[in-house]
């Protein structure tokens, strides 16, 4: 089966990472991207992928691999540029749409799938908290590298926390990422030397998953009751994960991931945050082992990008 | 407009064609008396929206009393006077002090009504800044009057909580079931009785009177009160020892689940199709008033309806499970 993506942005490289995985499961893909992030992010996130930039030449490439293709999968919103372009060139049987993350709450909610040119066959959205947006679209699950370096333990004494809020966008039901609470409370443990905070900056994917290796303690948001691809990158890592998701962001991935176990996250919210990070610092090492091997246990059960992939490929052809 | 663009038009609808060309505004500007200075000194109107414009929203930094009851009417550009406005009009004449027509809380917007299709309005509205200012997202309300339906969808991405209502007369009983999905409360005149495919919260009014007082009733629904709390949707409500504490914290809705079973998910392929599968096992539900309020035509009587927690999910509802 041949799996042509296409993303206006890299989209913190998940389409990258399903075709890549795609590949080593048999099927043949590739993902084509139209902007590249700006600034510091440039190049970090497009490691599986192809620039799409209108020249004659890489023109010249996406025609050729649409015309071969059994399978569009359009990721959030694409050019008129590009929709013009398939549906000269592709003849096979299923255009899909895959809504991710968009980055603004202005109109977000706004069904982008009705508003290209396309005839989609199949609808997909990320099976996090976006689901009950896109109530009848079938939720997939973001496919994260396997991170080979968490095995390493931590013998210092002191765990590493690593704590990134990707933006501080206010305003909106689930735009918030950072809390005041929550920083203070992470920024008062570490001035006691409690804990040891990383907050690594524009580090490429590959980069950040092999730095949360060697860390401890992931935290995600906790304002929302979603989680983030950092949540699984997290249990990836082998970290003890902390989120606030709530019930249906978890049964919507257990739906996706075709699992009938949660996922181990540690939930907390802003009102029990200081009492919680207290319970997971004061947790004695060898249970926090304990803890940090159940995350890279149920990862590898149910997460595994190759298990995923072929999740993904069952799904393409039900 | 670019000349690809002019050529479709000319094509597709040559009589507006020639009413949009440049002479006929040129004359058309000469023949009109200058109307701006008039609508500019209206104390009520924020600014305008304008699609067609390089800046698609600009609105005047207002200061808003009482913000929870404060609400925006869409107002078409061609009204010459708020008093002359269909609704805003009669709200204004029938203020009596009422908290939500003062004028620090009851504000209108300009409408310049655009001819490009929906889809082109679209992608101008994601790609334009002004839309994510945040200036639209401080009003409570938002009435939409007739033909501005077809921006709900618009003013709820700009604000998450507000609510959009709604109101349509004979003449437009044509409304579009797609943009149906964005209101929360919609009135609409009795010959439309079972002809709209709504249920959210729909009403019906006689005259002018009972319009108004609808209105009120809705923008007072939304408003601040002392108390929100937790009331019975459906299922047995049983005494529960820790309702103080659970009305205090900051959760709209409570469900009891009997026995989830753990691969209830895998049986599903869709959040829609996961609603369904789980409302056999729920037994309790609580909502607050004002959500309560929100779906009153969908939480009468003594079942579950499926659409009740999959409008409140979709509307960003906090569910605790118990």
């Amino acid at each position: 089966m041949r799996i042509v993506h296409l993303s206006k942005t890299p989209l913190a490289s998940s389409p990258g990472h399903m075709s890549q995985y795609l590949n080593e499961v048999g099927a043949t893909s590739s993902h084509f991207f139209e902007k590249d992030y700006p600034g510091d992010l440039a190049n970090k996130m497009v490691n599986n992928s192809i620039h799409f930039n209108g020249d004659a030449v890489s023109t010249e490439i996406l025609k050729e691999h649409l015309d071969e293709a059994d399978i569009i999968h359009v990721h959030n919103y694409i050019s008129p540029k590009l929709t013009l372009l398939i549906n000269q060139y592709h003849f096979g049987t299923d255009i899909i749409y895959h809504v991710h993350s968009p980055l603004q709450e202005g109109p977000l909610f706004t069904n982008a799938a009705k508003m290209m040119d396309l005839r989609f066959t199949k609808l997909f959205v990320v099976a996090q908290y976006q689901p009950r947006h896109y109530q009848d679209y079938q939720p997939i699950c973001n496919i994260v590298s396997d991170c080979k370096t968490s095995v390493l333990k931590n013998e210092s004494k002191v765990p590493r926390v690593l704590y990134t809020p990707a933006h501080s966008r206010k305003g909106g039901r689930w735009n918030p990422k950072g809390s005041e609470i929550l920083n203070t409370a992470i920024k008062s443990l570490s001035d006691q030397g409690k804990i040891e905070l990383k907050t690594p900056k524009k580090m490429s994917s590959n980069q950040l998953l092999t730095y949360r290796g060697i860390c401890d303690i992931t935290i995600d948001e906790i304002l929302t009751g979603s989680f983030h691809q950092i949540s699984l990158e997290g249990l990836s890592a082998g970290n003890i994960v902390v989120n606030n998701a709530d019930f249906f962001s978890l049964e919507m991935l257990k739906l996706a991931i075709n699992s009938n176990e949660a996922p181990p996250f540690f939930k907390m919210s802003e009102n029990n945050c200081h009492e919680k990070l207290n319970e997971i610092i004061t947790t004695p090492n060898d249970f926090k082992e304990d803890l940090k091997e159940t995350s890279k246990a149920y990862f590898k059960k149910y997460l595994s990008p190759q298990r995923l992939a072929l999740t993904l490929l069952e799904k393409y052809g039900a | 407009m670019s000349l690809y663009r002019k050529a479709r038009k000319l094509k597709n609808n040559p009589k507006q064609f020639f009413i949009d060309t440049k002479i006929n505004k040129f004359l058309s500007k000469k023949k009109k008396p200058n109307t701006t200075a008039k609508k500019d000194t209206e104390p009520r109107v924020i600014g305008i929206l304008d699609f067609d414009s390089k800046d698609i929203i600009k609105i005047k930094n207002k200061s808003i009393n009482h913000a929870s009851f404060s609400t925006l009417v869409l107002v078409d550009d061609k009204t010459m006077t708020l008093s002359k406005a269909p609704v805003i009009g009669e709200l204004l004449r029938n203020a009596n002090n009422f908290i939500g027509y003062r004028e620090k809380t009851l504000f209108a917007l300009r409408v310049k009504d655009s001819e490009a299709s929906f889809k082109e309005i679209y992608e101008r509205v994601v790609a334009n800044k002004t839309w994510h200012t945040g200036n639209l997202s401080k009003f409570a309300n938002v009435i939409l009057v007739g033909k501005f339906i077809k921006y709900a969808e618009f003013f709820k991405s700009a604000n998450p909580n507000v609510r959009i209502i709604a109101i349509v007369n004979a003449t437009e009983n044509n409304v579009n079931k797609y943009h149906l999905d964005f209101i929360d409360h919609l009135f609409h005149n009795q010959s439309l009785i079972g002809i709209i495919p709504f249920i959210k919260d729909i009403s019906t009014y006689k005259n002018t009177k009972t319009l108004l007082s609808g209105l009120e009733q809705r923008i007072l629904q939304g408003g601040d009160k002392p108390f929100d709390l937790l009331i019975p949707i459906f299922g047995e409500a049983q005494y529960i020892s820790n309702i103080d504490e659970l009305n205090k914290d900051g959760h709209d809705i409570l469900i009891r689940i009997n026995k989830l079973p753990p691969n209830l998910a895998l049986s599903a392929n869709s959040f829609s199709q996961y609603i369904e599968t789980l409302i056999p096992h729920i037994s309790l539900v609580l909502m607050r008033e004002s959500m309560a309020q929100r779906y009153a035509s969908l939480s009468n009587g003594k079942i579950l309806p499926p659409s009740l927690l999959k409008h409140a999910l979709k509307d960003g509802a906090r569910v605790h499970i118990i």
